[in-house]
């Protein structure tokens, strides 16, 4: 393989996990939106579930 | 959040007079996380995981539920009008078990439940879990997978609650492994009784191996249960309360068309129709083991 090879496959594996970690973050802001959306969840509960999404949300900023 | 909601039989159990006597009393609570297990299948896991899921969300109880059943029934009803769609398109418990890299955080797994089921959240099953024995095998510490999962997310929910599918695989040693309590659906029949002795097996394995000594079982009950049955199968239900003691709870969820027609329509029972006996004995079972 040459460099020029080596460097194609790791700027393609790079986009990948870029796009990995970006179809994971929206789905959890799409899950805090849900929670905070649904009038079937109480305030509380929302309150407590949308810390989590954001606790999980924190260490997955766009790479 | 509300206290912590598992029980622990302080009855000496060689104490009880009646065998049939409720598990209920001389309890203390001291846990959360529950699986609902039983080696047959047809006993009522996931109706009771979701009735239990309906009487604590509609109390205001903040509620999980986990399917580790590759049937995802409890996930079909859970996520109403999403049933149908692409279940290959879903992050779900599969991806979460399976995830080599240890990065995936359980919260992105995470779905509403639809509005039957109030303050509700579902980490979904697929058919995919069908072969996670395959791809589990390989995993050093594989038993403690779930149980690493939910340690960030399980302070969030007043009640956990795991549904699983009628097999002692590595999804059911995970679930008793992440458990603080189970509970044994039965029906009468030998069969079931077998199931509920396997079980035991593999929970005293789980706590005699370390993975965890604190594993209770909270309680076994009767569901399908007719008034009119034979003195034979009656007698089934004494040996049951003899074996188990205080351990037997005093529910018995009787056989109705009710919890059909109820799954027919997308509701829980105690929504559907709260006053039937099934919704009862599931709000009885639900006061005895729920927080």
């Amino acid at each position: 393989m040459s460099n020029e090879d080596l460097r194609r496959e790791i700027l393609n594996e790079r986009d990948a996990l870029r796009a990995e970690n970006e179809a994971l973050r929206k789905a959890l802001e799409l899950c805090r939106f849900s929670i905070k959306n649904e009038n079937h969840v109480s305030g509380d509960v929302a309150k407590n579930w949308i810390e989590m999404i954001d606790a999980a949300l924190a260490p997955m900023e766009p790479i | 959040m509300a206290e912590s909601g598992l029980w622990v039989v302080t009855t000496a159990i060689n104490q009880c007079q009646n065998p049939l006597s409720p598990l209920t009393k001389g309890l203390t609570r001291v846990g959360k996380v529950i699986a609902f297990t039983n080696e047959k299948g047809g006993v009522g896991k996931t109706t009771s995981v979701l009735e239990c899921a309906y009487q604590a969300g509609s109390r205001g109880k903040s509620v999980l539920v986990i399917d580790l059943d590759a049937q995802a029934n409890a996930t079909r009803m859970l996520l109403g009008g999403m049933a149908n769609e692409d279940e290959s398109r879903r992050l779900g418990v599969f991806d979460l078990l399976t995830d080599a890299t240890g990065q995936m955080h359980a919260a992105t797994t995470l779905l509403p439940a639809v509005a039957a089921w109030p303050n509700t959240l579902l980490v979904p099953a697929d058919a995919r879990l069908g072969t996670i024995d395959a791809h589990l095998a390989p995993r050093l510490n594989r038993e403690g997978i779930l149980r690493r999962l939910l340690a960030p997310l399980r302070d969030r929910f007043d009640l956990v609650l795991i549904d699983l599918a009628p097999a002692m695989t590595v999804l059911t040693v995970n679930a008793l492994v992440a458990a603080d309590a189970y509970v044994v659906p039965t029906d009468l029949s030998k069969y079931s009784q077998k199931g509920i002795r396997t079980v035991q097996t593999v929970a005293d394995m789980i706590r005699s191996s370390g993975n965890n000594p604190d594993l209770v079982m909270l309680g076994i009950f009767v569901s399908g249960y007719h008034k009119g049955i034979a003195r034979s199968v009656r007698a089934l239900l004494v040996e049951l309360g003899v074996e188990y003691g205080a351990r037997l709870l005093s529910v018995r969820v009787p056989h109705s068309v009710t919890v059909t027609e109820s799954q027919s329509l997308g509701q829980p029972v105690g929504r559907f129709a709260p006053e039937s006996p099934v919704a009862q004995s599931y709000k009885a079972l639900f006061e005895a083991v729920g927080p």
